[in-house]
C-alpha cells in the first residue's frame, strides 16, 4: 500500500509575518544563505524566487510572508530536507520572532486501478447521499464531483475531496510556473502530466496554525506532516477498503 | 385612475411600518403613488423600535458557539485496500446476495418465501449480467452461474443450515482480493457436497440445460 507522502504531487509551506520596513535590508543577504541549495533566482527588488529547476521546487521570500513550492511525484524527502533548511535559516536571518500563520498545504493524488466512471461511482457511494433524488432532481447533469470541506478555525482549514482523471490535473494540480525553465513551461499544457495517474482520488489539504514562534516551526512541520499522513490514510480507507 | 374601492378588489393590503423620514412620497417610486394613497389608508402605524436595533436580529439571534478542538482519529484498518473497481463492485454484489439469502432463510416455511426466492433470483440474474460485462470478473460471473443453477434446483428443498453455509460461502469471496479458477472449483465442489445431500447427481453433471431449468422453476412454482 502506498503511503501518504508518496501519494504527495504537491506542497505548498507558507509562513506569513507581520511587515516591517527593515525587511528590504536583509532580503538579499537571506536570500543568499541559500543560495547553494537553489542555483537560479529572480528578484524584482521586493521579493526574490529561489529557484531549483530539477527538484520543481521554489522559495519566494516577500516582504508579509515566505513559501516554498513544489511540483513533483515522490519528492517527499526532498519536500522535507528544503523545508527543514529554510525554517532554521530564513526566520532568524529576517529577524522574525513570531509568525502570524503557518501553513502546510498538500495535494495528493491516491492512484487507483478503475476506469474514472468506476470510479466515479464509488466515490460517490462513499460521499454522496444514497437517496437518487439528489443527482435526479438537483443536477442531473453532473459528470464530476469534489466535496469541500471547510473549517477556518481547525487544523485543517480545508479539505477538497473528489475522483480526477488525468485530463482534470492541470485544473486542480495549478503548477507553480516558477518550477519550470521557460522552456519547460509548455509542458505544463499537457506532456508533464502523461507521468500521473491516469484516474485518482484527489484529495487537497491545508494544515495551518496561528500565532506561532519561529523556534517552534519545526515542531509544528511535524505535526503537520503527522496529520496529513492520518487523514490522508484514512481517505483511503473510508474510500478504497472494502472491508 | 382606480377607485378605491377597485384598488382593494386587486390588491392585497399589506401592513407597512413607516419609519422616521418616510413619508408617501418618498416610499414609492413616482409612477406607484397614484395608488400610495389607498396603501397608506390601510397602513398601521406601530411605535417605532429604537434605531440600535435591526430587524433582523428579530429572527436571527446573535450565538456563539463554542468551538470545540477536534483531533483526527485513525479509521480502523481493513484487511484489504482494493484500488480496482473489481473487488468493489463484487463486495456490493455478494452483500446483496447473501441479504437476499438471508431473507430466504427467516421465510422459509411462511408464505413470504416465495417473494423472497423471487428476488434472490432476480438479483442473481441482474449480478451475473453486470458481472459478465467486464473482463475482470469473468470468474466471478461463473461462481454466479454456479450458484444460480444450484439456487435454482434446489432452493425449496434447501433447509436453514444449508441456507446459511451457502452465505458463508458468499462472505468468504468478498474477503479475497480476486476470484481465481481454483476459487470457482473450490465453490463448485461446496455446492456439489450440499447438492449430493439433496439427493442430486451432482458428481455427473452441475448444470441443466434451459428446458430442463424451465421445467424445474415450473414445478417449484406448482408446489407452492
Amino acid at each position: 500500500m502506498p503511503s501518504a507522502d508518496s501519494s504527495s504531487v504537491k506542497t505548498i509551506f507558507r509562513v506569513d509575518y507581520k511587515p516591517t520596513l527593515d525587511f528590504y535590508d536583509k532580503l538579499n543577504s537571506s536570500a543568499q544563505l541559500l543560495a547553494d541549495t537553489y542555483k537560479n533566482w529572480q528578484t524584482d527588488r521586493l521579493r526574490v524566487v529561489l529557484k531549483d529547476f530539477p527538484n520543481r521546487c521554489s522559495l519566494t521570500i516577500a516582504h508579509a510572508n515566505f513559501f516554498f513550492t513544489q511540483d513533483s511525484l515522490n519528492s517527499s524527502e526532498n519536500e522535507k530536507s528544503r523545508i527543514d533548511e529554510v525554517i532554521k535559516v530564513l526566520p532568524k536571518a529576517l529577524g522574525k520572532d513570531v509568525n502570524a500563520r503557518v501553513g502546510l498545504r498538500r495535494k495528493y493524488l491516491i492512484a487507483v486501478e478503475m476506469d474514472y466512471k468506476d470510479l466515479h461511482q464509488l466515490v460517490s457511494s462513499k460521499l454522496l447521499n444514497a437517496n437518487p433524488e439528489l443527482t435526479e432532481s438537483i443536477y442531473p447533469w453532473a459528470q464530476d464531483f469534489h466535496l469541500v470541506f471547510s473549517a477556518p478555525d481547525a487544523g485543517f482549514r480545508g479539505l477538497t475531496l473528489g475522483p480526477i482523471s488525468q485530463e482534470q490535473l492541470p485544473q486542480f494540480l495549478e503548477p507553480d510556473e516558477s518550477n519550470f525553465e521557460v522552456g519547460d513551461i509548455t509542458l505544463l499544457t499537457g506532456k508533464w502530466f502523461e507521468g500521473y495517474p491516469r484516474t485518482a482520488i484527489y484529495v487537497d489539504c491545508d494544515y495551518a496554525k496561528t500565532n506561532i514562534k519561529s523556534d517552534k516551526l519545526l515542531d509544528f512541520y511535524t505535526e503537520a506532516r503527522e496529520n496529513h499522513k492520518i487523514l490522508v490514510e484514512n481517505v483511503q480507507h473510508y474510500l478504497l477498503g472494502i472491508d | 385612475m382606480a377607485t378605491p374601492a377597485a384598488f382593494e378588489r386587486q390588491t392585497k393590503v399589506v401592513p407597512y411600518v413607516l419609519q422616521k423620514s418616510q413619508t408617501v412620497d418618498n416610499v414609492l417610486p413616482p409612477q406607484r403613488r397614484w395608488h400610495a394613497v389607498e396603501i397608506f389608508q390601510t397602513v398601521i402605524v406601530q411605535e417605532e423600535k429604537p434605531e440600535t436595533l435591526s430587524d433582523f436580529f428579530d429572527f436571527h439571534p446573535v450565538v456563539s458557539p463554542t468551538i470545540v478542538p477536534a483531533k483526527l482519529k485513525k479509521i480502523p484498518r481493513p484487511s484489504l485496500i482494493a484500488r480496482s473497481f473489481e473487488p468493489h463492485a463484487r463486495k456490493e454484489i455478494l452483500e446483496l446476495l447473501a441479504a437476499r439469502i438471508s431473507e430466504v432463510r427467516q421465510t422459509l416455511g411462511q408464505p413470504g418465501v416465495a417473494t423472497a426466492v423471487a428476488r434472490l433470483r432476480a438479483d442473481l440474474k441482474k449480478g451475473y449480467e453486470v458481472a459478465s460485462l467486464r473482463d475482470d470478473m469473468a470468474n466471478f460471473a461463473s461462481a454466479i452461474s454456479l450458484l444460480q443453477d444450484y439456487c435454482y434446483m434446489h432452493w425449496s428443498k434447501m433447509s436453514a443450515d444449508q441456507l446459511t453455509r451457502l452465505e458463508n460461502t458468499l462472505i468468504l469471496m468478498r474477503k479475497k482480493s480476486e476470484v481465481s479458477p481454483k476459487d470457482i472449483t473450490r465453490i463448485a465442489a461446496v455446492l456439489r457436497e450440499q447438492g449430493r445431500s439433496l439427493d442430486y447427481p451432482s458428481t455427473v453433471q452441475l448444470y441443466l440445460d434451459d428446458e430442463e431449468s424451465s421445467d424445474e422453476g415450473k414445478d417449484k412454482d406448482g408446489e407452492d
